[in-house]
């Protein structure tokens, strides 16, 4: 407890990997990082609550980063069939060249 | 007579529907033979249908009789109980509930259209057995009775008002019943527009006395009216109710008077008078049956129901019970003289039927509810009569209406003969139960003399008609051989009902007798007295002196008719030759269809013509088609945002997210200032 690391540093670090997961989406046209990008999104929230969590002095955020964990294997379960089916069709993970649903 | 009138103010008990729960069961029975004719009506197989559909009127007629009983056993002052079923509409201090009214008047109308009906309804399964939509016709048959008891049993305007229109539904359903027929189809519509232009009188007025009484129950605007109460109008402040019945308006007449007559326009229409009888002749477009229910049990009499329902009121206003005496006469004799000239067996009944109709508006505007009330039910019975007499005759014809080419059926035909001539005569006036009921309201107009003339006058034409309709068609030599040869009497199920009807016709005659009949029954006056007022019973010797009279003109009608049909045929025609002009226009019936058609009917379709190519087209049409031609350049433009690339969808999100924050992180910065 005496040596805390001050409460900023870590919402610091939890904005960088927020970031840098958006920018993955953003950025990646591979499916399996863009997936990854999100993961690290979800995850710097969760730090981002356990940080909080700390802070105030109750469990709370703690409780809800459980959740968050729970709503990502659902997520990841779900992506990654996604993903097989997708490839199964196309045979690549490239997104850009699954567009048809437009106009 | 004013003072007596209070005195004998017709007042309602508020009774529990647990109590009086019978009255439900009297609209119960043939609403759910609606619902099971009409919803299972076509697999059932017909026995059943007709069974159900019988049955349900049979079981109403019974509850009535029931009910009846148990009103009969109530001190005769305490005899009108209103039951509330629920509260249905209710806003602030207006209070419309769902009510029924259970008094002499309502329990013996429900009689006579539950009876009637029942005959009716047995004869029809006969009459329709070969009709595909054998089912549709008693599904609808079922919820005309059901309306038409609705109307009779309700408590308040408004209850009344759900039955009223609900009879204009059906008789328009019925009436255009064989809808492929065009004629049929539209004498239909007629049907339905004509009366719906009398029912907005109707519904006007019934909003009037909402205004001024703040409630529409029978019983409590009656209060209102006896004991003259502090009413709260909607022009504001406490005013005494004759006060307010007698506020002058912009034209003249005083509100009361208006009101009156706006619910006499409402009857004028549903019962067929000038001027807005024209749908009736035209409704015989339907099945016989139903214009034997149309104009003896249900609809027609509505009217006159629904004015002597609301004697308290019309007493208050003299010009409004005049103008429905006036009308009355009118239309008496002026349906009478159409009557004379028809060939259709079907229409000359119809035209009677507005002829006598126009009798019993003649002896509600006198004051003389009662009478009215009796040549109703007399009428309800020959009326029936003499229409299913008229579909046997159509039976045996093949669906042959014109009376040219009928003539001396009554060797093919004996049962239909012998009771058409019972009806026929009792319509006449000649034998009982018609010549008492007729007496009593010729004998009411005896101090009014051109009313009493105009009434002798009808009493004339209407034996003159009836016994040329019977000779015609029942007597004298076949005039069209082929027919005659094919012609039969009907099957008992359709001749059962006529020889009830015909000894019910005799034996209603017993509800009323005139002073001069050994014994002098009055049932019906005493029973119904509490409700529409003390009879005003003449001495034996004026009231024999006023039958005279009435048999007088009658039988001057009958033997002319017999001279110009029976012994000498043809001889009628020298008037009709020496007078052409008024033949024709007799027999054109005064030309009001045509008149209708030029003032109305034509204009009002040119202007729906004008509205629907420009308001319709322009501005609805456009308006609509607007929003679309918008809605679809809208997404045209917006829909490129679409790309199909996840990676831009994900930016709109993460970019509106920012700006989202961004908003939030601004607004709290400002607040914290």
């Amino acid at each position: 407890m005496e040596a805390a690391i001050p409460l900023n540093w870590v919402l610091a670090l939890s904005a960088v990997l927020f970031s840098l997961g958006a920018l993955g989406v953003l950025i990646k046209r591979n499916i399996i990082v863009m997936f990854m990008s999100i993961e690290l999104m979800l995850n710097a929230a969760n730090i981002a609550l356990v940080a909080f969590s700390r802070a105030h002095g109750n469990l709370d955020g703690q409780i809800v980063v459980f959740f968050t964990m729970t709503l990502a294997a659902a997520e990841v379960a779900i992506g990654l069939a996604i993903i097989v089916a997708l490839f199964r069709i196309r045979r690549t993970v490239d997104v850009d060249r699954a567009t048809l649903l437009k106009w | 007579m004013a003072e007596a009138q209070v005195e004998m103010a017709w007042s309602v008990i508020k009774g529990s529907v647990e109590e009086w729960s019978s009255v439900l069961l009297v609209l119960a029975f043939p609403l759910t033979g609606f619902i099971i004719n009409g919803l299972w009506g076509r697999r059932l197989p017909k026995p059943i249908v007709s069974f159900v559909a019988c049955g349900s009127i049979f079981g109403a007629f019974i509850s009535s009789l029931y009910l009846l009983a148990m009103n009969l056993a109530l001190p005769p002052l305490q005899r009108s109980i209103q039951v509330t079923v629920y509260p249905w509409l209710e806003a602030g201090p207006v209070k419309i509930p769902f009510a029924l009214l259970l008094d002499p008047l309502s329990i013996a109308m429900a009689l006579t259209v539950s009876g009637v009906s029942f005959l009716i309804h047995v004869y029809s399964v006969d009459y329709m057995a070969h009709d595909e939509e054998f089912s549709r016709y008693f599904a609808l048959l079922n919820l005309f009775v059901f309306f038409m008891l609705l109307l009779v049993l309700a408590g308040n305007l408004a209850t009344m008002f759900i039955g009223w229109e609900g009879v204009g539904l059906c008789s328009f359903q019925l009436i255009s019943f064989w809808f492929t027929r065009e004629r049929a189809a539209e004498a239909g519509r007629k049907a339905f527009i004509v009366t719906r232009f009398g029912d907005f009188g109707f519904l006007v007025a019934t909003l009037g006395l909402l205004a001024i009484f703040g409630t529409l129950d029978f019983g409590d605007i009656a209060r209102a009216v006896y004991e003259n109460e502090i009413v709260k109008p909607w022009w504001g402040g406490e005013v005494r109710a004759l006060d307010a019945l007698n506020r002058p308006t912009a034209i003249g007449l005083t509100l009361g008077t208006l009101i009156c007559l706006g619910l006499f326009m409402g009857a004028v229409g549903k019962s067929a008078q000038f001027p807005l009888y024209v749908w009736l002749p035209d409704a015989m477009e339907g099945p016989t049956p139903v214009s034997a229910l149309i104009h003896a049990a249900t609809m027609v009499t509505a009217g006159v129901y629904m004015v002597a329902r609301l004697n308290f009121l019309f007493e208050q206003s003299p010009i409004a019970l005049t103008a429905v005496a006036v009308i009355g006469a009118f239309t008496a004799a002026y349906a009478a003289t159409m009557g004379c000239v028809e060939n259709d067996i079907k229409r000359v009944l119809a035209y009677s039927t507005i002829s006598q109709i126009g009798y019993m508006f003649l002896a509600c505007g006198l004051g003389a509810d009662i009478a009215g009330f009796y040549h109703l039910v007399t009428h309800a019975f020959f009326k029936a009569l003499l229409f299913l007499c008229a579909g046997s005759v159509m039976h045996a014809m093949h669906d042959v209406l014109d009376i040219r080419r009928m003539g001396g059926l009554a060797k093919k035909m004996p049962t239909t003969a012998l009771t058409f001539w019972i009806g026929g005569l009792a319509l006449a006036g000649l034998i009982p139960s018609g010549l008492f009921s007729k007496d009593a309201i010729l004998h009411a107009a005896e101090n009014q003399k051109v009313l009493w003339g105009l009434g002798l006058f009808t009493a004339s034409l209407t034996a003159f008609y009836t016994t040329r309709l019977g000779v015609k068609v029942f007597h004298g030599k076949p005039r069209d051989e082929q027919l005659y040869e094919h012609a039969h009497e009907s099957p008992d199920k359709m001749t059962i009902p006529m020889i009830l009807l015909a000894l019910g016709t005799l034996a209603v005659s017993v509800l009323w007798m005139p002073p001069f009949v050994p014994g002098h029954w009055k049932v019906l006056p005493e029973y119904l007295s509490p409700v529409l007022g003390e009879i005003h019973e003449p001495s034996p010797q004026e009231a024999l002196q006023s039958t005279i009279w009435a048999i007088g003109a009658a039988s001057l009608g009958l033997i002319v008719a017999l001279m110009a049909y029976a012994w000498r045929p043809g001889t009628l025609w020298v008037f009709a030759k020496a007078l052409p002009f008024l033949y024709r226009l007799v027999a054109s019936k005064y030309f009001v269809d045509e008149i209708y058609a030029a003032i109305i009917t034509r204009p009002g379709r040119r202007l729906s013509e004008l509205i629907s190519a420009h308001f319709d087209l322009g501005v609805i049409d456009a308006t609509v088609n607007g929003v679309g031609w918008l809605t679809a350049k809208i997404g045209s433009a917006v829909r490129r945002m679409q790309t199909g690339f996840v990676r831009n969808y994900a930016l709109y999100f993460i970019g509106a997210s920012v700006l989202l924050i961004f908003y939030m992180l601004v607004r709290g910065v400002m607040m914290m200032r």
